[in-house]
């Protein structure tokens, strides 16, 4: 059991507003670990400077001991940290099954001449790569609509589809912001199940952002709390609920 | 036999038409990179093969247009090794043309790439040693010497880029491409390089531009640069939107309809009123289409096919 991934005093402005102000973070190896906050605390920033779409101002993030800030989204998806998005991003005019197989790396037929030369190993790996994504739709009840368009999904559907996608990249880290927004409660405990059981079997690791209570507390092991882009709090699901600064600014009461 | 003979150069010229359709396709209907400055790249293929192909007698314009020791017609290359040359030369062009082009927005990337589509042309004007500027190459070789085999020869091509862009939909060159379209971000968090991405699609959409210039000039047998004009782009444009943006039957069946019937169709209609009405009206109409296509169906005729996955894997 190592660090995976590493913040330290990150910090990132937009314009006046300090949406990141020294925030630090470890994560260990195949573990869940959950980050809550208000609204607005910087959680998703945080989300964007780790997977790239914003470099920030202050401090480093380092993934399997390698300094990662500062690097393209594309490029720190290849080194093993596959990130989702609060509101569901989908590929709309594309279907179910293109969403997922998009994700697949080292997909030979993405280059323009191997698409129209390698015949065979295109195909085999499309093989391949369908075997897998099939595997984990129907495990995540989205193998009807496999041949639906994206735009037609629900809300809960589209952000099962994303996670399935996160996970066809084959990542070491899944930051996920917020899987269950939207999700009705079969599909929550299925995303949950789907958490618990990549983690088991193929030695995953978690970062979860998430505002329903019960998801974190049955979950996730650490938590952190954050406040005004900085760190208010870590611990098990016990201490959290019993610290008052947490309760005061965020559990309520 | 002279009407066989008219609907010979129609055929031709749809079918030359559609090519640069479906590379339009490859660039805005796949990857959404909206590409006005199709005629530049259809203007370097043309001009690419001209030049190599062109035969020797062809030197008394150069000495006319005061540059005797120019390089067209110096050459006398086959026929395929300037088909060869425009493609590679357009791909090149669109590849050192993209790499300040393809960081812009969409919006910006249009306006951009009418300017490049200008500067091209401008460059067929000025550059009296390479293209004779205004007074164009002539005597191009047609390679089979008959315009009916030629027309075939077209066909050919046209059925290889019909063949190599449906390729590319459906294979995961295809699924980037539209990612890309779709939401970049989101293609971006999942590994794909999206500069690479559109990079890619750009240079393979030129290059097929490219081809369909080697056709162009090798047809007419004699090119000029007021051929490549934004006109051009704009009708390729039209008959994509028309027949289906997305979907290559679409673009085939836009390319009939648009630059068969009303384009060259109407072409030697008896002239009604003033010699100039007939074409005016018809310009008129294919620009009312337009608006209504883009107002009321969007997806063209013929609307983006998706493929089943049971389809894709057998």
């Amino acid at each position: 059991m190592g660090v995976i991934f590493k913040a330290e005093e990150v910090s990132l402005a937009f314009g006046g507003i300090k949406a990141l102000d020294g925030f630090s973070i470890e994560l260990e190896e195949n573990t869940i670990t959950a980050l809550i906050g208000p609204n607005g605390a910087g959680k998703t920033t945080f989300f964007n400077v780790a997977g790239g779409i914003y470099p920030p101002d202050g401090g480093a993030v380092y993934f399997r001991g390698e300094r990662v800030d500062g690097l393209r989204p594309d490029q720190i998806c290849m080194k093993g940290l596959t990130r989702t998005f609060q509101i569901a991003r989908e590929l709309g005019e594309m279907s179910v099954w293109e969403n997922v197989m998009l994700a697949p790396k080292g997909q030979v037929g993405e280059r323009v001449f191997s698409s129209l030369l390698r015949w065979g190993t295109v195909k085999k790996q499309e093989k391949e790569n369908w075997e897998k994504a099939e595997e984990l739709l129907k495990e995540m009840g989205l193998y009807e609509e496999r041949n639906e368009l994206c735009k037609n999904l629900s809300a809960g559907k589209r952000k099962m589809l994303e996670i399935c996608r996160a996970i066809m990249t084959g990542p070491e880290l899944l930051m996920l912001d917020e899987p269950t927004a939207g999700a009705t409660v079969d599909e929550t405990k299925s995303i949950m199940g789907e958490i618990e059981r990549l983690r088991e079997e193929h030695g995953l690791t978690f970062l979860v952002v998430e505002h329903k209570m019960d998801v974190i507390m049955n979950l996730c092991n650490p938590i952190y709390v954050m406040y005004f882009g900085r760190n208010l709090a870590k611990g098990d699901a016990e201490a959290i609920q019993h610290n008052e600064q947490v309760r005061e600014v965020y559990l309520g009461g | 036999m002279e009407i066989l003979s008219w609907i010979l150069t129609i055929a031709t010229i749809v079918a030359i038409y559609s090519i640069m359709g479906l590379a339009l396709n490859v660039h805005f209907g796949y990857t959404n990179l909206p590409n006005f400055g199709i005629a530049g790249f259809f203007a370097v293929g043309a001009y690419a093969s001209a030049i190599l192909t062109a035969p020797h007698r062809f030197r008394e314009m150069e000495i006319f247009a005061g540059f005797p020791g120019g390089v067209a017609g110096r050459i006398e290359a086959p026929f395929i090794v300037g088909l060869l040359a425009a493609i590679v030369l357009a791909g090149v062009v669109g590849l050192i043309i993209g790499i300040p082009l393809l960081r812009l927005r969409e919006d910006y990337l249009a306006v951009a790439s009418i300017g490049i589509a200008q500067t091209i042309y401008y460059v067929a004007v000025n550059e009296l040693w390479l293209t004779t500027g205004s007074a164009g190459i002539r005597l191009i070789p047609m390679p089979t010497g008959n315009r009916y085999l030629y027309f075939l020869l077209v066909l050919l091509l046209l059925a290889i880029a019909y063949w190599v862009v449906n390729r590319f939909y459906s294979t995961p060159i295809g699924r980037v491409w539209r990612g890309v379209r779709e939401d970049e971000v989101i293609t971006a968090s999942l590994g794909k390089s999206i500069f690479r991405s559109r990079m890619s699609a750009w240079i393979a959409g030129c290059s097929i531009m490219g081809a369909a210039g080697c056709l162009w000039a090798h047809y007419s047998m004699a090119i000029q640069p007021g051929e490549f004009v934004p006109t051009t782009t704009f009708l390729v444009w039209i008959f994509v939107i028309v027949g289906g943006l997305r979907n290559n039957k679409g673009i085939l069946l836009g390319a009939i309809l648009i630059m068969g019937f009303f384009e060259q169709g109407t072409r030697f209609l008896p002239a009604i009123g003033a010699p100039y009405i007939m074409p005016a009206i018809r310009l008129i109409i294919i620009g009312v289409l337009l608006v209504v296509f883009v107002r009321f169906r969007p997806q063209g005729v013929l609307p983006e096919r998706h493929k089943k996955i049971e389809a894709h894997i057998r």
